[in-house]
């Protein structure tokens, strides 16, 4: 039996035993990136997602949202608000990426995000909560120590010893947590029905219309091939989840994590959601390694 | 260990505690137990903060036919139009990418189960974007839906369309 000694040491070891901060680093670099495409994606329908006789009106929008926070609240209904937040987003995208003021740009974006989500809940997607918590844990997670502006300017001036690469890792492990939490709550959900259970799932949603790309060959949503999806996803999920977590077989779950949705990606339209999470899955990468394949890439140049 | 470190370390071991439960307790049944009596306290704060999500796409089945809205909006003339999207199959790659969004509202238009707020919204609109506000009587929702031939099944009727009236809007 463990005693509360072992608990506790096991707890400290966990969230606050000192980890290199490279692979967080530049899980920042792709989760800003990721979002500035999110961004130009809304420019492009700014005045349906978040002008004032959008989808949702300002009217309705101040009537319906105040329990949530929004800018939108807060500044008059014109078009030049609208603009005036999805360039403040790109703003601090920008200085996220660059790693400049890190932790007030990602706070920055973690307003504006919210904010363009919060004004119209109904487009939002499961990828925009995915990036919207990542950017609420990026906070605390000492992601501008390295591969950034700050790291030139402020903490390689102070700090010759490079110590600043080691900190605690806990907000790092609860988006790790996250991650598993949210394959687990998807494989939990889906086991309640009877088309998961039975393997025919991808056949529907392979006939779904709203969601569907590119189409599978007609063989493949015929038994065995629609069980082996169906049941495959669930086994790919259930194991991604829990195989993230053992060292033997962590790069092999990225790997499959990536496979999954990079399939989900050209079977369903569902926006970034594949992309984030992909992104997400990164965080499992060895620091020493992701150094390593970073360093690589720039001595090619 | 100084005093500001051992706060510092109590306030994050409290935020870990806190968002660890947050995040598991959450997405669960709504008559769990947990989730009725002890996360739904937090419900506030976090949708303040937006981190309520629940990961439930396509549970627990997905859907079983394809649906969408039709509109119709009667005008002070005795005439009216009609309003339906353009169907995701007919969207070429670009274009399903540019109204994935748009997609996803007309989806949620379109189910009877959803909130009339959103039905509501949507005509408003409309009702915008085709200069009909001072000219309309009324607007009505429409489900329009068409079963998935069960699997193993050959087409047959299952694929006939069907409508139902889900929502009228009367000018407020």
């Amino acid at each position: 039996m463990f005693d509360l000694t072992d608990i506790l040491s096991f707890w400290n070891e966990f969230f606050y035993s000192p980890t290199p901060v490279h692979t967080v680093a530049i899980f920042r670099i792709v989760l800003g990136s990721l979002l500035l495409c999110d961004a130009v994606y809304t420019l492009a329908n700014i005045k349906d997602f978040l002008g004032p006789q959008g989808l949702l009106n300002h009217e309705r929008f101040e009537k319906r949202s105040a329990y949530a926070f929004s800018l939108f609240r807060y500044l008059p209904a014109t078009m030049w608000t609208a603009y005036a937040v999805l360039g403040l987003h790109v703003f601090a995208l920008i200085l996220m990426i660059l790693g400049l003021f890190t932790t007030f740009s990602i706070v920055l974006v973690y307003l504006t995000l919210g904010s363009i989500i919060h004004r119209n809940p109904a487009i939002c997607n499961g990828g925009d909560n995915v990036s919207r918590i990542m950017c609420f844990y990026l906070i605390f997670a000492s992601s501008g120590h390295t591969y950034s502006l700050d790291e030139y300017f402020f903490y390689s001036v102070s700090n010759s010893d490079k110590d600043y690469l080691l900190q605690a890792p806990w907000a790092i492990r609860l988006m790790q947590i996250q991650l598993s939490v949210i394959y687990l709550k998807t494989v939990y959900w889906k086991l309640r029905g009877a088309t998961y259970r039975n393997g025919t799932a991808m056949y529907y949603v392979m006939a779904n219309h709203n969601y569907r790309r590119f189409s599978l060959p007609a063989f493949l949503l015929k038994k065995p091939y629609v069980q082996l999806m169906s049941w495959g996803a669930l086994i790919a999920e259930s194991g991604i989840a829990l195989g993230l977590w053992i060292n033997e077989s962590r790069n092999f779950m990225i790997a499959t994590g990536f496979g999954l949705h990079l399939g989900i990606e050209y079977i369903l339209n569902v926006h970034l959601f594949s992309w984030y999470m992909m992104a997400v899955l990164m965080l499992f990468i060895d620091s020493n390694e992701m150094m390593l394949f970073i360093n690589h890439i720039i001595d090619q140049f | 260990m100084d005093t500001l470190h051992l706060l510092s370390k109590i306030a994050s071991n409290a935020f870990i505690v806190l968002m660890l439960f947050w995040m598991i307790c959450w997405d669960k049944e709504a008559d769990n137990p947990i989730k009725k009596y002890g996360a739904a306290y937090l419900k506030p704060l976090f949708l303040w903060l937006g981190l309520t999500a629940e990961w439930k796409m396509f549970s627990p089945n997905p859907p079983l036919y394809n649906h969408w809205p039709n509109i119709k909006i009667y005008l002070k003339n005795g005439e009216f139009m009609v309003w339906e999207p353009t169907r995701g199959t007919s969207l070429n790659f670009i274009e399903k990418i540019r109204f994935k969004k748009h997609l996803k509202v007309y989806h949620e238009v379109g189910q009877a189960k959803t909130s009339f707020h959103i039905k509501r919204d949507f005509i408003e609109y409309l009702l915008h974007k085709y200069q009909l506000k001072d000219r309309y009587t009324k607007a009505e929702v429409y489900r329009v839906h068409q079963n998935i031939t069960p699997y193993g099944q050959e087409a047959d009727e299952q694929s006939k369309i069907f409508k139902q009236l889900i929502f009228t809007y009367n000018p407020e």
